[in-house]
Formats: structure tokens, sequence, C-alpha cells
């Protein structure tokens, strides 16, 4: 894997995804100090999703897993500079939207190709569920760590009293 | 503003009872304004309920029910007094403004941990609405940068990322002008419309070199990948009216999208 990584297409590929990021953090109109968090995060879900895809091959494994890793960097991020995660997400997930599926979809129908044309529905339904699901995933941890910090600060203060 | 004229009057009667009855609704009023300014800017329904919800207990309400969905907030509140309000606020267009989100979640942290008079918050939020975030050429540039990068990220080579780069710029100037003020769904046409014809000429012109990953790379900047999974996200937590709604909006906006770039291949058909 590592001689992947190495490859200058994966570079143009980082560099791009990680500019790209930006551009969107910018449309978003994300705060100026939160933009070369968006950067490094965009960076990360994409080497996360590229790496994924490599090792496993399977795109709701490569969407869900990075998703999971831009919703957990989102959700630390935010604690840390006291921001809401959305703030981070939403830019940091970009280089993981299908785009190109997309596009392949519309081509294939207008060339009346259905069945290509399906194909690339599915995946791009696929990816979008990957995605979901990590969000999803990250969430619920996050709700059970909290209901049971919750509960143990309650039972300390009862101690305490 | 109409609190302003109902504090007063409240002042000024000197009747008690009165007073309290609008500080209830003032109290309410405040807290869907900054509702309003978190979903307006794109931020997540359980988040608008949250905060709705978090400001109106701060200030002592003793029950309190939320209830949005992408257009509308309706919420009651109940006071230890006994007093009762009940608003909706219809909530027209939306954006992402990830500043604005942040700068609301702010307002609402402050306020419920330190509660500030009413005053106080209403001139919070007034300062909130009438504070710019991001000019305008900055925008500009992330259009152009994340079209173009998205581009040659996809495969294209940087004469295509070029191209992209003054596709977005378009795109953006469409948004700036009257035309981002029409219906989402028509501009998204005429977007795809235009960024077809754009990255079909360019190849014809000798600029581009794919119109495949010119294409993709403006697709982009349109595709409501982001609103797709924030839709889902919103079924499986249980919001299943906005994750529908939301949903009906994507599948349209997808729809329009093919038919600007279908319109496009059918005017350019047989050229590239």
């Amino acid at each position: 894997m590592l001689s992947e990584l190495l490859t200058l297409s994966f570079l143009i590929k980082l560099v791009t995804a990680m500019l790209g990021t930006l551009g969107f953090a910018l449309i978003f109109r994300s705060r100026v100090k939160n933009l070369p968090i968006d950067i490094v995060g965009g960076g990360l879900t994409y080497v996360i999703y590229f790496c994924v895809e490599i090792a496993i091959g399977s795109l709701f494994g490569a969407a869900f897993i990075s998703s999971v890793v831009a919703a957990a960097f989102s959700e630390i991020t935010a604690r840390i500079v006291h921001a809401p995660a959305t703030a981070f997400f939403l830019p940091c997930i970009i280089p993981t939207v299908p785009g190109s599926y997309i596009y392949y979809f519309m081509t294939y129908l207008i060339t009346k190709n259905y069945d290509d044309s399906i194909h690339y529905l599915g995946e791009c339904a696929v990816i979008g569920i990957g995605i979901a699901g990590g969000v999803f995933a990250v969430s619920i941890f996050i709700d059970i760590f909290s209901v049971i910090k919750d509960s143990v600060s309650k039972k300390r203060d009862k101690a305490e009293k | 503003m109409v609190f302003s004229k109902i504090k007063s009057a409240s002042f000024n009667n000197g009747n008690n009872s009165s007073f309290a009855s609008h500080r209830c609704e003032y109290l309410l009023c405040l807290a869907l304004d900054v509702g309003e300014g978190i979903l307006k800017n794109g931020g997540e329904i359980s988040r608008v309920e949250d905060t709705v919800s978090r400001i109106c207990r701060a200030y002592g309400a003793i029950h309190v029910e939320v209830f949005a969905i992408p257009s509308v907030i309706i919420a009651s509140i109940r006071m230890e007094d006994g007093e009762y309000s009940s608003q909706t606020r219809r909530v027209y267009g939306s954006e992402n403004n990830l500043s604005k989100i942040e700068a609301y979640s702010d307002i609402s942290y402050n306020v419920c941990k330190k509660c500030p008079p009413l005053e106080e918050l209403d001139e919070m939020i007034r300062n909130q609405k009438r504070k710019k975030t991001l000019p305008f050429a900055i925008v500009f540039l992330g259009y152009m940068l994340a079209s173009g990068s998205f581009a040659v990220f996809f495969g294209g080579s940087l004469r295509d990322g070029i191209v992209g780069a003054l596709i977005g710029a378009v795109f953006a100037l469409l948004e700036c002008t009257s035309l981002g003020r029409i219906n989402q769904l028509a501009r998204t046409a005429l977007e795809s419309f235009v960024g077809g014809m754009m990255a079909h000429l360019s190849v014809l012109a000798g600029l581009g070199q794919n119109v495949d990953f010119i294409m993709i790379g403006t697709v982009m900047l349109l595709i409501p990948g982001v609103a797709f999974g924030t839709s889902l996200r919103d079924l499986l937590y249980g919001d299943f009216l906005a994750g529908s709604i939301k949903m009906v909006q994507v599948v349209l906006i997808a729809l329009m999208i093919a038919f600007g770039y279908l319109l496009s291949s059918f005017v350019m058909g047989g050229v590239v």
C-alpha cells in the first residue's frame, strides 16, 4: 500500500482534494481560523478513503470508515475549538462525494445505456449510505458516552452530598 | 420590531401580568430567531430543536416543545408562573453558511451560561443578522478552486482544471446576480446547462481536453451530496419528516442537474 501512496498520481489527488476542500470551505463561508483544520480534515478523509478502498476493495467500506474518521475528527476538533462539529464535517467529507459516479450515471442515462446507468446510481447510493452510516455510528457513540458521563457525574454528586 | 412596541407598552401601562405574558412571548420569539438562524444557514434539525429548547429552559421555561422541519419551526413553552406561549416560524430558503451556524451556536452557548437580559439577547441576534461573513471575492475564489481542483482530482489535465475553474467562476457570478434568487431547481437546471455548454465549447475551442472531467468538476459544485448525507442522517436519527423532505429536494435537484446536462448534450449533440 505504501508504494501506492508514494505515487505522483496519488500526491496530485491528495493536493487537489485538499484544495477542493478549501474551495468548498470558502463556498460554505467557513470561518478563516477554521480553514487550516478543514484542509487537514479533507486530506485525512481522502487518505483514509483511498487506503481502505485499496486494502479491502469495497466502496461502502471506504465511504463508511472515512466518514467515521471525518466525523470523529470533526467532533474532537469541535470540542477543542468550541465550535459545532458541522462546521468541520461538511468541508471534510467533500472528497468522498461521488461526483464522477453521478456524472457517469447521467451520461449513461442520456445515451440510453441503462444497465451502466443503474450500476453507477447503485454505487452512488452505496457511498451515500456509507457516509450517512459513518456519521450515525459516531453520533451514537457520542450519545452513549455522554449518557455514561452524565450518570457517573450524578453518582459522584450524590456520593459527595 | 413588534416586540419593542410591546415592551414599551407593557412598561408604560404598568400591567405586570401583561408584561409577564409578553416576556414569555418575547423569550420564545428570540429563541426562535436563533433557531431560524441555524436552520436558514444549513444547521441540522436536531441542533435547531435542541438550541430553542435549551435557551427557553435557561430562562425558566418548565415545559418546552419544539418541532422543526427544513421550512418551519413550531414551538410552545410554559413558564413556572403558568404563562404560556406558542409560535410558528416559517423559514424561507436555506444555504450553507458555517460562520453563521457557529455564531448562532456561540450565542446559544453564552446565553444559556450567563442568562443576560432578553434585550441583550435581542441585540446580539440583531448584530449577528447585520454581520457580513466572507467577502464575495473570497467565495468567488472558492468556486473556482473547488471546480478546478475536482476536475484534476477526478483525472483531468491542468487545462481541464483551468476550464473547470472558469466555469466555477461563472457559477459564482450566477449566484450573486438576481438569478441567484430564482427558484433553486430552475437555477440548478440553468447552471447545469451553462456548465455543460461551456465544457463542450471549451473542448471545441481547444482550451479544455476532456469534457468528462471538466463536467465532473463542475457537477461537484451542484450535486447535493452533503444534503443526501444529512437527509439520510435525519432519517436514521428518527427525524423522518425532515429527512424525507430533504430527500425529495435531493432527488429533484439531481433530476434538474441531469436535465441541464442532457439539454447541453442535446444542443451540442454529435459535435464532441
